[in-house]
């Protein structure tokens, strides 16, 4: 059987799990359940990286559509401890629809899964570094979440501090984590290429990235109070995220990257 | 001064005196630039980029101390001044996400030097107000020192110091390529602007080994020679014998596949020979029927011999993939002053240290491939590295830190 056949099996699992996940907690209002179909959904994601990296003979971490599955995984993984630990219902379900976007656009997009590996991606560094940095997306695309929930709340004037004090702790385990996986691509960068910076067009949007997460860091110790500034700088912030890890393969001035992906 | 003005500049300045002072201080830059126009900033080497560092940090160390307990400085050292001075660096930094750097651009875009953002004046000037904005805000968590500031202390002194030590150590930094062939040891090379170097050490190629990943199938459409979209995406790797069912129909059979191959006589003989390419002799089928509709050769191009498609239909012609490579190595023969030659091996991501350079091996004969007469090596001198690393690792530690207090802060909720 082919990988593409196995993905869309594995993901309408996922998707149809996670779906009946939502069902059975807002409807039965049976929680336990809940839980156990996401748990469920999150170990067929798992189990179908494992199969990928095992088939492909590398870590399947090179494509775009790769990144998304460990995105997926992570997503689920956060949402579901959010869910388990502060009791967010909502939560599960805004992470379920998250999941079930990006697998859905691999669905749509079905590529070949490429075995090729280039010789600068041959490193020890390369499943940290992407790991990294998949795992710090997925937190700040979590606290996203939280910045449109905060912003639906403050429009209907029902603001709640909790939801941006949330955020916050997100956004400092994910900017922690993509500290991290910055400097681990710097030292990777000087094993393979010689230079820890080099302003790759993708470097350049990931400090950009980077810095605006700073931004949000360093606004929310200065005005707490106004909360409506930091959703927005919150929800740009992960606008940029998204240019950082998709949009850069087509921008024009990231025609040279030596980052860009096969899609 | 009108009266408000005199307002707005009344001590204590917030946020909104930052952004004025960040954005002016830019555009003062942004000014220079479009005066003097296409001036490169070279960074100075040693001991000037020393001399300059410590100039730098013990002028404004002292400024700070000497008057720490005024309002502005007070200001400088604060997230007021942090805030404004991040926002204006993110837009400069914007531009250069968004406006392709090279040479080739349009008119106005030179004209305001938004093709090379890296070396505007407008670009140092905002680095260098955040460079200041940075050692204050050090300055005032170093004294009095707490240790509830440690992990303050590594975020905010490690990006200093990464910042400082690749900046003012940019001048003392070469990258040297070094163009290795057979029987003759070399040591010069050229840097990117072909400025012409010699080195401590020499190197001559002894022997150079590549590998490749084997070719795939790529389908093109026949006349507009745009790709085919095949739905569901059937794998097009090469293997002998492999049935590829590409399309409605349509199935292909892998008859033989030579990994190096030469052609004779509109057929290819498997030959390893200088310029010799991968061919596969290929059978199209009719699935339905299992009739053969056609046979014939696909081939990858070398510098010896041409390329070899196969037509199918009027919307299909098979090529073959060019060849990816899948690890490339020179072995080296290494000579330098203090001791006996001595073979290396080189290899992408695996640099070897002489003598204050590291040696990366970085590319080849691109067009003769497997075939190639020589190897290039990049040979990199970057005393400021132990610095930089520094730097690293206290920001590295800093974001552990961060992971930790949020979950002590959480438990104490």
């Amino acid at each position: 059987m082919s990988n593409i056949v196995i993905f869309n099996f594995i993901a309408g699992c996922t998707i149809g799990l996670g779906l009946v996940a939502v069902f059975a907690t807002y409807f039965l209002k049976n929680k336990t359940i809940g839980h156990l179909l996401l748990g469920l959904a999150m170990a067929f994601l798992l189990g179908y990286i494992t199969f990928l990296w095992i088939k492909l003979g590398r870590a399947p971490l090179r494509t775009i559509g790769e990144t998304r599955l460990w995105y997926a995984f992570f997503v689920s993984l956060i949402g579901f401890v959010l869910f388990w630990r502060y009791k967010f219902k909502w939560m599960m379900l805004f992470t379920i629809v998250m999941i079930d976007v990006f697998l859905m656009i691999n669905l749509l997009h079905p590529e070949n899964f490429d075995k090729s590996l280039m010789p600068a991606l041959q490193s020890y560094w390369f499943v940290p570094h992407v790991i990294i940095y998949i795992f710090a997306y997925s937190i700040l695309g979590v606290s996203a979440i939280f910045a449109v929930k905060g912003l639906y709340q403050y429009n209907r004037n029902q603001f709640n501090p909790e939801t941006l004090l949330m955020a916050d702790k997100l956004v400092y385990i994910g900017f922690a984590f993509s500290t991290i996986g910055m400097l681990f691509g710097a030292m990777w960068a000087k094993e393979a290429w010689g230079h820890y910076w080099s302003w790759d067009p993708k470097e350049t949007w990931a400090l950009l990235t980077w810095l605006i997460y700073m931004l949000y860091i360093h606004y929310r110790l200065h005005k707490a109070q106004n909360v409506k500034i930091a959703l927005y700088i919150l929800i740009f912030a992960y606008m940029i995220l998204l240019i950082c890890w998709f949009g850069v393969n087509y921008l024009p001035s990231a025609q040279n990257s030596i980052h860009v992906y096969s899609k | 001064m009108n009266l408000e003005n005199k307002n707005f500049w009344s001590q204590p300045w917030s946020v909104k005196q930052g952004f004025l002072l960040a954005f002016s201080f830019s555009f003062l830059g942004f000014l220079m630039e479009i005066t003097i126009k296409g001036v490169e900033v070279a960074f100075p080497p040693f001991p000037f980029n020393l001399i300059f560092l410590g100039f730098f940090i013990t002028i404004f160390t002292i400024i700070y101390f000497v008057f720490r307990k005024k309002t502005w400085i007070r200001f400088f050292s604060s997230i007021s001044a942090a805030i404004p001075a991040i926002a204006v660096f993110v837009g400069i930094v914007l531009i250069m996400g968004l406006v392709p750097q090279q040479e080739q651009a349009p008119q106005w875009i030179k004209q305001l030097g938004f093709n090379h953002v890296l070396h505007h004046l407008m670009f140092y000037c905002s680095f260098l107000y955040l460079m200041v904005v940075l050692l204050f805000t050090v300055c005032k968590r170093v004294y009095p020192f707490s240790w509830n500031n440690v992990s303050f202390m590594f975020n905010h002194l490690g990006l200093l110091v990464i910042l400082l030590g690749g900046v003012f150590g940019a001048g003392d930094m070469y990258r040297i390529k070094m163009v290795c062939g057979y029987g003759q040891p070399i040591w010069y090379g050229t840097d990117d602007k072909g400025k012409m170097y010699e080195l401590p050490l020499a190197l001559e190629l002894q022997e150079f080994d590549i590998e490749f990943y084997e070719p795939e199938i790529v389908t093109l459409n026949t006349t507009t020679g745009k790709p085919v979209d095949l739905k569901p995406n059937p794998d097009l790797s090469l293997s002998n014998h492999k049935k590829i069912i590409l399309k409605n129909d349509i199935t292909l059979i892998v008859d033989t596949l030579y990994l190096h191959a030469m052609k004779m006589n509109q057929r290819y003989y498997p030959i390893e020979a200088v310029g010799s390419s991968t061919a596969a002799k290929l059978k199209v089928i009719q699935t339905s029927t299992g009739s053969v509709i056609k046979e014939g050769w696909l081939s990858t191009e070398t510098f010896m011999q041409p390329f070899q498609a196969l037509t199918i239909d009027d919307e299909t012609t098979l090529y073959l993939s060019s060849l990816k490579p899948k690890k490339y190595r020179s072995e080296l023969k290494l000579f330098t002053p203090d001791m006996n030659p001595k073979s290396i091996t080189l290899e992408v991501n695996k640099p070897y240290y002489c003598n204050g350079w590291k040696l990366y091996q970085v590319s080849y004969d691109q067009t003769k491939g497997k075939w190639s007469e020589y190897s290039v090596i990049e040979a990199v001198r970057d005393p400021w590295l132990p610095v930089v690393y520094t730097g690293i690792g206290m920001m590295i530690l800093g974001a552990l830190m961060m992971i930790f207090q949020i979950r002590k802060k959480g438990s104490h909720e």
